[in-house]
């Protein structure tokens, strides 16, 4: 071979070989670049903590911990027992039962969207879902594990070992399995309703009682005072009077604010795919939607710090109907996430 | 012997593209470097803004002040001043007490020509003269409002603005919603003999009745802004939609008030209050306020005065904005955040805008403050509500200035 053939095959190979390597590089570019988690129609990007992006492997694991029951003292609770794929990620009772049988004291809190939430438990104590995640854990009545044996136990099982060691570098501690629990809550997603097929253009997805109902919901009945944005909560504490009738009504808010104004007050709850998470209001106290419409319907339930944003509304028994119907069929996502339990290590 | 030729050859074209990429590679990264070289040329051509040297203000000694003229109404009495201890985050910040004794001071008014300052509170509103350092009461008689579920604030008139050098206009905070009105007044270059009743204003505007566009009608008209031709008032009313409404000028005088731009719905957070026009005036400024136990939700919002449309929304990462203005000489954007959640996080704040981003850097801690307001020399007052001391016949809240400067 002639020098000069030589040097244009070898331009024409390194040409070749560079252009390979332009490709599969856009290819892996263009997967990067694919999230990881897909956020359904009408739902806006989920912000990451920048210490706890998520990766599927860390989901898988995240998975594996929410639906493992080894995660309580006597093995027969994890965190799907009282928060349910099939039950609305919540618990169809008013409150849950935990640890021997001890009932909570609050209703259990829905997972669905709690991506987007601000502040986490019905008195908004917890800043993040990887705040959250320890403390039903260590709880007395709930789980009842300190978070030392959790760590423990869980690394005593070879299959998590591997896991943590591959994901994060290092056996579980309590820090990265709140990690991968979190990161495992934040893909139950709801969204792409009929509600969100109707704003994006398509005027058929709603019927006629569900339009007239989110009509109400935006207007007459001031449910968007609260109820507003992507996930339908404002992230903020309201006393809408309920509890406050029992003989010691719960504090909610006031405990962690120690503002007086925040007594009775609670986290105003995400609604999507709400027909799913009944019975309903931090005490669990009402059983339907209709029971909760009327509650508004009637001005709530007055006491010394009820909000100004409840009054009387003056809704029609078919205003009441039709905003039932906007809840239940407008707000309910075509592809609600009904997760199962996976393979456990 | 064959297979070991085209091992050979492989090998051969394996370290021939080797090399060439080398080669190669080693051109992209010099190629890189020449890309780099632009952008620095470029961060060369970015001139830094050029800081101004904080002016020195000496903290003014104590001297004993004039006794302020008592007006009827029974608690309230602006007392003589007591210069404020405060300590300031700049050196260059000084906060001058100028009327105490006031009770949920508001919005802030200052008057052409003679650069009167009105000041509303829950008594009713006064006129404070910086030359003369007097206040009197201006008009009153107002009923009370109570605002808040714990802490509680009683309030009267809230927002104060000039139609024209003559007649001034207030939003009122003290009936409930669905009966609040706005009232313009004839006010004269000099404090009155006696105040005037509220119900002696040239022009009544509202009530915003609950009926299709308010759920249970509108309330607590914290600001008051008049520009473009119109005057707007943002309303807290029905939080569905978190009104601002409008009332076009026609030959001097105000029309109907109507619900005008759906803030809420524009925005997806609660309670316009504070509003003010752009310098140039083309723009109508507000600050959503959000809810107040929840800290950092307040938004810094535009909106086009003529189509009612928003134009920019920007977290600012307050905890509730009460007033914004615009300083006449820096043209540098002023902010007070009550803060309700954490007073000691309240103050004034400058509001850094670069693009779609908000940095709020604050410039003095204040206890809970509420309007503020420029004059044409550039002097900034402020009313601040204060914390009530267990004195109940004083009133925590005062009317202060920081001298030109921001």
């Amino acid at each position: 071979m002639t020098t000069a053939t030589s040097r244009i095959s070898a331009r024409t190979l390194s040409a070749g070989v560079v252009c390979a390597l332009a490709i599969s590089f856009s290819i892996s570019l263009s997967q990067a670049e694919e999230p990881v988690i897909k956020v359904p129609l009408g739902l806006p990007p989920i912000q990451f903590p920048e210490d706890n992006p998520p990766t599927a492997e860390k989901i898988a694991l995240g998975k594996q911990l929410y639906f493992d029951k080894r995660l309580s003292r006597d093995n027969t609770i994890s965190c799907a027992s009282c928060h349910a794929p099939e039950k609305g990620y919540s618990n169809a009772d008013q409150f849950a039962t935990g640890f021997k049988g001890q009932k909570g004291g609050r209703n259990s809190p829905t997972v669905i969207n709690a991506a987007y939430n601000k502040f986490h438990f019905w008195d908004g104590r917890a800043g993040s879902l990887e705040e959250q995640a320890l403390g039903p854990i260590a709880n007395p009545i709930e789980m009842n594990l300190t978070h030392k044996e959790a760590v423990e136990r869980i690394n005593a099982i070879p299959g998590y070992k591997k896991q943590f060691q591959k994901i994060f570098g290092s056996d579980a501690t309590e820090e990265n399995i709140a990690k991968a629990i979190a990161t495992y809550e934040r893909t139950i997603l709801c969204g792409d309703a009929p509600y969100d097929r109707f704003k994006a253009g398509d005027k058929k997805a709603l019927s006629e009682s569900a339009q007239r109902g989110m009509q109400l919901f935006f207007g007459k009945a001031a449910c968007s005072s609260c109820h507003s944005g992507p996930t339908f909560t404002d992230h903020a504490f309201h006393n809408i009077g309920v509890g406050m009738d029992a003989k010691e009504p719960d504090a909610g808010r006031k405990a962690i604010s120690n503002l007086g104004g925040d007594h009775g007050s609670f986290k105003t709850p995400a609604l999507r795919d709400i027909a799913r998470s009944a019975p309903y209001m931090h005490d669990g106290s009402m059983k339907t939607l209709k029971e909760v419409v009327d509650h508004y319907n009637k001005g709530g339930i007055p006491n010394e710090f009820l909000d100004e944003e409840i009054f009387k509304l003056n809704l029609t028994p078919q205003e009441v109907d039709d905003l039932v119907t906007f809840m239940k069929e407008g707000l309910s996502s075509s592809n609600y996430p009904e997760h199962k339990e996976p393979e456990l290590p | 012997m064959q297979w070991n030729l085209q091992r050979i050859l492989k090998a051969t074209a394996f370290c021939l593209t080797a090399a060439c990429l080398l080669l190669g590679s080693s051109y992209l990264v010099a190629d890189e470097k020449g890309d780099k070289k632009g952008d620095d040329k470029k961060e060369a051509a970015k001139e830094e803004p050029k800081k101004e040297a904080p002016k020195k203000e000496e903290p003014k000694k104590e001297e004993p002040k004039k006794e302020e003229t008592k007006p009827a109404p029974k608690k309230e009495e602006p007392k003589k001043e007591e210069p404020k201890k405060e300590e300031p985050k700049k050196p260059a910040v000084t906060v001058k007490t100028l009327v105490t004794n006031l009770e949920s001071p508001s919005g802030i008014a200052i008057q052409d020509g003679t650069g009167h300052v009105f000041v509303a509170s829950r008594y009713g509103v006064y006129r404070y003269d910086a030359k003369g350092k007097t206040v009197d009461l201006e008009i009153a008689g107002y009923p009370t409002d109570v605002y808040g579920k714990g802490p509680k604030y009683n309030i009267g008139p809230l927002g104060v603005a000039f139609m024209d050098k003559d007649h001034l206009v207030v939003g009122d905070g003290s009936r409930p919603d669905a009966e609040e009105l706005v009232r313009i007044y004839k006010v004269g270059d000099k404090p009155l003999e006696k105040w005037v009743k509220e119900d002696t204003a040239v022009q009544t505007l509202g009530p915003i009745k609950a009926g299709d566009k308010s759920a249970k009608g509108e309330g607590n008209f914290y600001g008051v802004a008049v520009g473009d031709g119109a005057i707007y008032i943002t309303c807290n009313g029905d939080d569905t939609k978190g009104w601002v409404a409008k009332s076009v000028i026609k030959d001097g005088k105000a029309g109907p008030l109507e619900p005008s731009i759906a803030t809420k719905e524009a925005t997806n957070v609660d309670a316009p209050v504070a509003i003010t026009f752009s310098p140039d005036g083309k723009e109508l400024v507000i600050g959503q306020m959000g809810e107040v136990n929840v800290a950092g939700d307040c938004l810094l919002t535009f909106y086009d005065p003529k189509t009612g449309k928003l134009t920019k929304s920007l977290k600012t990462g307050l905890n509730d904005i009460a007033g914004l203005a615009y300083s006449p000489k820096t043209k540098k954007l002023y902010a007070t955040d009550f803060s309700w959640v954490d007073a000691t996080k309240g103050g004034l704040f400058e509001l850094k805008i670069d693009g779609d981003k908000v940095t709020a850097e604050k410039v003095i801690s204040l206890d809970k403050p509420a309007a503020i307001a420029f004059d044409k020399e550039g002097n900034l007052y402020l009313t601040v509500f204060g914390t009530q001391g267990k004195d109940p016949e004083k009133s925590p809240g005062s009317l202060a200035v920081i001298k030109a400067g921001l």
